[in-house]
């Protein structure tokens, strides 16, 4: 399991975007939850803008709401 | 009139049982459109066909296609509408950037890597 701790050094303000899935899973928990911070070991000001990459992500099909979606 | 322009990006996604010239001509009337009135097409990308996260009316995959523009907000308005018509496009996005964007995305850099 990733918990995300190991990301706070490497994540950049430029990194978080909704096109950018590989940084986005690292923020989602295997059910398709958004990892707190106190798990993710992301600042204030980096927690928001990842929250706001996901869901759009989740809008446009790229990241899933969650882990039983019907098929 | 004063001329407002702004960075704009436009994420399209098209249903796969659609014929490929038929997404292409779609997407080359909407960059005319754009440049017809007085925008500019800064990024074009294609992102070819990609297995959605869940299933969105009963489709599995689809097809996405990136457009970055500089326009006035009415552009917005007309291709808002035209997409809203078009039976072909399951969903769209537009966002707005804060500057202009010409370099190649994310998603396109991990396919050229894989390629």
């Amino acid at each position: 399991m990733n918990t995300g701790k190991d990301n706070k050094k490497t994540l950049k303000a430029l990194d978080i975007d909704y096109k950018n899935i590989g940084v986005l899973k690292k923020f989602i928990s295997e059910s398709g939850k958004i990892s707190p911070r106190r798990v993710a070991g992301t600042t204030a000001k980096e927690q928001r803008q990842v929250n706001k990459a996901i869901k759009i992500a989740r809008y446009v099909a790229l990241l899933p709401f969650c882990d039983n979606h019907k098929r | 009139m004063s001329n407002i322009n702004k960075n704009y990006e436009l994420l399209l996604m098209f249903d796969v049982n659609q014929d490929d010239t038929e997404t292409t001509s779609t997407v080359e009337k909407y960059k005319s459109i754009i440049e017809a009135k007085g925008g500019s097409l800064d990024r074009h990308e294609d992102w070819g066909v990609i297995k959605m996260a869940y299933m969105i009316d009963k489709n599995n995959k689809a097809r996405y296609i990136l457009l970055n523009f500089q326009s006035e907000p009415d552009v917005i308005d007309e291709l808002g509408n035209l997409i809203k018509f078009n039976d072909s496009i399951i969903r769209h996005l537009f966002t707005v950037q804060s500057e202009k964007i010409t370099e190649p995305s994310i998603m396109m850099q991990s396919r050229e890597r894989t390629a």
